[in-house]
């Protein structure tokens, strides 16, 4: 529903107008910062933080490249992201769908056990589960990390789709299961195109979430190669130096395909998350 | 669904088995796992590990430093849950008022919310720094110089600083929930109340606050459950300082397994932290979901 | 539909293996990226390979390489000779593991949690790795190279890359001469002078870097080691059998010396890293810097037309008490690597080689170290660090840091950090000294409960 809602602060438009417009370059000031700054050297981004570049190179982003791996850092994050993603569509709609349709005391249970996993802190089971993924030989590998997001997902996934599937009618189901679908073909073929807005809400969230992810790559991704692009980026902040130069420029190759894909899928993120938010 | 009973169970099964399974397997297992290790005095590193029952427990509930931890990470929650979402509505309702180009005030509020958590640090770090940071030297800027402040190195205002980040990067994901909601509210109701003299304050009482209610309360579970286990900017701008005035719980359990060389005690205070944020979503649920009825 | 849940997880299968085995088909793969040599070596002097080839084993051996590489120049100077050890041995790879800089320690006890442990590793606190049976006893043709070695029940497992970092002020010796200012002959003298530079207002005494907390370090010794340890050297050890504790006047005055020092530290100290030390001295944005010699390279990078002196400070009765000596850290062999013969060989070698006098010189010219080898190799050196070296001949004591000890001074894991944390609280009066004393005395003897090298416990 696009109706324009009629909820005035005020009655001139064109105050609201001018305060909201304020209000966003307010906000996304320190985003600015960082952009600039992909395109200064280090000491004018500390000598003066908000003044425009000098000069408009990309002599960073060529140090980047150059100082360490990061184009294996890009196709790892990539990846990781990608694969995923697909991992996560296929494993969990299909489990909260029948959560979601086959009530009773099992699925009730599995339901909260499944919600659970959203309150329990990564770095409690951290180092325990670096221990398990040695013992399946996963350590260190992009598998075993892919894994660990997939199950990650799980928790919110499920929430989300089992929130939005209340919202389906069940006659569709009904009538292709009496022309002689299977619950299988019934769900892929006939439940699951109508869950666009939902899925697309998984993918936006749980892609920028692991695309930014921190502390799992950082400890447990292949020892001799460079692992993802955060971790990348976080590396040129070292212990006695700082290269913020090169850590911005990181930040905006980073951000550019997120806010990408963010657009894109705008419409449909939005329908999902308040979906599924609205039936909490 | 009127099919015959086993062949439901065995599909439905079929259906979870593999999520059941990552998810266990991943998830559950070594969390389970960290349970078993709070019971000891490993240290992470040593093949032999040591039974002590519950003397890391013991140890947690007299600490002072725990202590210290357990009221930093309240005060932060707090400030981020209701910030986060007094804000996030704000504007959400103004951007819900925009007459034109609100699509695009919708994504670029969003923007924060697409960075990584330790970016966010970074770039903060610098607003905040003393001597070359953009804060202070917009102060000395517009003239004021007495208002400077080392907003990270300062004990009294770290942890909000830390908190207004947090805020920042994470209003938009809000506001977007918040707006549509509020653009979900038929415009029936709205002229109907508008015929019946009701002013825009009434209205929004009446009408508004009710209908969002439901966002509410999932926006703020979310970010409570969120703001419990902040990790990256803290770890990025102030180490859990100056001194101990930022050591969130999360923070504690992290240094103490990994740089002090003590893994069974992080882990326990990984599961007091478990423990802290299932009986904190119990009661603001149940908090919040009477509100929701009464509204 | 059966047959479609096997064929897709069989798929999830397949992928799973690919990506399993993506990462080790690429081990073998050389670092280019992470070996990249910079510009190490001196203008105009090109590396020329004395390899002749030679096998130093009868096969190809790889062995993992890992080290503190938070600092370029260290990064540096390391990947140089270990490109040098490569060229000179060809069936040799050394495989660079980096660990991102910061948090070594956690680098390191995350890979030996899941068994990747580096082969030929840096330690900076070994003991508990000693003690874990993760480390390999080092032969004697590496241990009679070096002045001194640490032992662990009389087997050493650690070369040092450099004897103890001495450290003392460094400070803009154009301001000191302009304004006429002394070198101080005395802890009070030094006060004064810090009193006298703040009145004359042109920039802060001392410069601190206090939000790398381990940078509270530099002057928390030096006054630790000056009132409480030349009184009781044995002092954590009394603190251990319960003789002494954290609440002793000397203690007290330890702390009270600190937050007399620390009046003089620059605006935000707390929150200023130790990265940006350089800048507040090149910028006259402070005078002094109590710091070790690493900084001279930082420094000079910054501003190469600066100029810097350098003096240790005295204690009250105007004896010099310095930092120096050997310490527990530096290059190990993993046990488990030891247990190959040829691995064994190569690792060894390898830090043969990193001693070697024309290798050496690199790493201690790039980085200002105090060599830890008998023999002194030969390299540029500039003023400053003749006047520390002078200094530690000279001084009335050397000594290795607190939280580098062995043995019955051994501190307990958590405990530096929080006495640094507590000081800086202390420092920025959120405690009295009273206050700060008696917390970090309830957290030694909670902290012993669980770590007594007196009484074995935390020690098997």
């Amino acid at each position: 529903m696009e109706r324009k809602s009629n909820h005035r602060i005020k009655p001139s438009g064109v105050i609201v107008f001018v305060l909201t417009l304020a209000l966003t370059l307010l906000f996304l000031l320190p985003v600015f910062f960082a952009f600039i700054s992909a395109f200064k050297t280090n000491g004018e981004i500390l000598k003066n933080p908000v003044a425009l570049p000098e000069a408009w190179g990309f002599q960073n982003f060529r140090d980047l490249f150059e100082k360490s791996d990061f184009l294996t850092a890009t196709i790892h994050s990539v990846i990781l992201t990608v694969v995923s993603e697909i991992l996560i569509i296929l494993v969990v709609p299909m489990s909260a769908y029948a959560l979601a349709r086959r009530e009773n005391k099992f699925t009730g249970l599995v339901y909260t056990f499944f919600l659970a996993g959203m309150m329990i802190p990564f770095q409690l089971y951290m180092f325990p589960l670096f221990k398990e993924l040695k013992m399946f030989h996963l350590f260190g590998t992009l598998g075993g990390t892919i894994f660990v997001y997939v199950a990650g997902a799980v928790p919110f996934g499920t929430l989300l789709y089992h929130s939005f599937l209340k919202g389906i009618p069940l006659e569709i189901e009904e009538a292709a299961h009496i022309d002689g679908c299977t619950p299988f073909q019934t769900f892929w073929k006939v439940t699951f195109p109508l869950l666009g807005p939902c899925t697309a809400s998984m993918l936006v969230l749980n892609g920028l979430s692991i695309w930014n992810d921190f502390l799992l790559p950082y400890l447990s991704m292949p020892i001799n190669r460079a692992k993802t692009i955060t971790v990348e980026v976080y590396s040129f902040v070292g212990q006695f130096t700082a290269r913020w130069d090169i850590v911005f420029a990181g930040t905006v190759i980073s951000i550019v395909p997120a806010l990408i894909i963010f657009i894109l899928l705008q419409k449909y993120f939005v329908k999902g998350i308040t979906a599924g938010a609205s039936k909490g | 669904m009127k099919l015959k009973k086993i062949r439901i169970d065995k599909v439905a099964l079929a259906f979870i088995a593999p999520a059941f399974l990552l998810y266990t397997i991943f998830i559950v297992l070594p969390t389970v796992s960290s349970i078993y290790y709070s019971f000891t005095s490993w240290d992470g590193l040593s093949p032999n590990i040591k039974f002590i029952g519950l003397a890391n427990y013991k140890e947690i509930f007299t600490s002072v430093r725990f202590r210290n931890a357990l009221r930093n990470t309240l005060v932060l929650t707090v400030f981020i849950s209701v910030f986060e979402n007094a804000i996030a509505l704000a504007l959400a309702l103004l951007v819900d008022s925009v007459k034109w180009g609100e699509k695009i005030f919708r994504s670029t509020f969003y923007i924060p919310v697409l960075l990584s958590g330790i970016v966010s640090g970074f770039i903060w770090k610098i607003i905040y720094n003393y001597n070359f940071g953009i804060l202070n030297t917009l102060l000395e800027n517009i003239g004021r110089e007495g208002w400077k402040q080392d907003w990270i190195g300062n004990p009294k205002l770290a942890l909000i600083m830390v908190g207004i980040v947090l805020v920042w990067k994470g209003a938009g994901y809000y506001m977007v929930i918040y707006l549509a909601s509020l653009q979900s509210v038929s415009t029936d109701i709205i002229e109907a109340s508008v015929v019946d003299g009701a002013g825009p304050f009434q209205r929004f009482k009446s009408i508004t606050l009710p209908l969002i209610s439901s966002a509410f309360t999932i926006n703020f579970t979310l970010s409570l459950i969120n703001g419990l286990k902040v990790f990256d900017q803290i770890s990025v701008m102030t180490d859990g300082g100056p001194g101990f005035s930022t050591e969130t719980i999360v923070y504690l359990l992290y240094k103490s397994g990994f740089n002090e060389g003590r893994q069974g005690y992080g882990t326990a205070i990984g599961i007091v932290l478990l423990f802290l944020i299932i009986i904190l979503n119990m009661v603001q649920q149940k908090f919040l979901k009477r509100k929701e009825t009464q509204l | 539909m059966k047959k479609r849940w096997i064929a897709g997880i069989m798929c999830i299968a397949m992928v799973a293996s690919m990506l399993g085995g993506c990462a080790s088909d690429n081990s073998t793969k050389s670092t280019q990226t992470d070996t990249k040599a910079t510009e190490v070596l001196a203008d105009g002097e090109t590396f020329e390979s004395e390899g002749d080839g030679s096998n130093l084993v009868s096969e190809p051996v790889q062995m993992t390489l890992a080290f503190a590489d938070g600092d370029e120049n260290a990064k540096a100077a390391i990947t140089e000779i270990a490109n040098r050890f490569m060229e000179q041995y060809q069936n040799v790879s050394l495989l660079i593991v980096p660990s991102n800089g910061t948090s070594y320690n956690e680098f390191l006890k995350t890979k030996s949690g899941v068994g990747e442990f580096p082969e030929i590793v840096e330690m900076r606190d070994p003991a508990g790795y000693v003690r874990a049976g993760i480390l390999a006893p080092l032969s004697e043709d590496i241990t009679s190279l070096l002045q001194t070695t640490a032992e662990f029940d009389g087997t050493v497992y650690t070369a040092a890359l450099a004897a103890g970092d001495t450290r003392g002020i460094i400070y803009n010796k154009k301001y000191f001469d302009e304004k006429d200012l002394k070198i101080p002959e005395t802890w009070d003298e030094f006060i004064s002078l810090c009193k006298e530079i703040e009145e004359l207002g042109d920039m802060a005494p001392l410069a601190v870097g206090a939000a790398d907390i381990w940078h509270m370090g530099y002057w928390f010794y030096k006054i630790y080691d000056d009132n409480v340890l030349s009184q009781d050297p044995d002092f954590i050890e009394h603190c251990y059998d319960g003789s002494a504790n954290w609440t002793s006047p000397e203690v007290l005055k330890t702390f009270e010396q600190l937050k007399q020092v620390f009046v003089y530290a620059q605006d935000g100290w707390s929150s200023t890293p130790d990265a940006q030390m350089p800048t507040f001295l090149v910028n006259d944005m402070a005078a002094m810097l109590y710091s070790a010699p690493y900084m001279f390279a930082s420094i000079e990078s910054a501003d190469p037309d600066f100029e810097m002196g350098w003096f240790p400070v005295p204690d009250e009765e105007g004896s010099l008490r310095l930092v120096g000596g050997s310490v527990p850290g530096g290059w190990s062999i993993s046990a488990e690597a030891a247990k190959d013969s040829n691995k064994k060989t190569v690792g060894e070698d390898f830090i043969k080689f990193f001693f070697a006098p024309e290798n050496y010189a690199i790493y201690c010219e790039t980085l200002n170290a105090i060599p830890s080898t008998k023999i002194t190799p030969e390299f540029n050196r500039t003023q400053v660090m003749d006047d520390v070296i002078e200094a530690t001949k000279n001084a009335d004591n050397l000594s290795v840091l607190w939280n580098n000890r062995v043995g019955k001074d051994e501190l307990p894991p958590d405990f530096r950090n929080f006495v640094y944390k507590t000081l800086i609280e202390m420092c920025q009066d959120s405690k009295t000294v009273e206050t700060a004393s008696i917390e970090i005395d309830d957290a030694w003897k909670t902290a012993i409960q669980n770590f007594n090298p007196i009484t074995g416990v935390g020690i098997e």
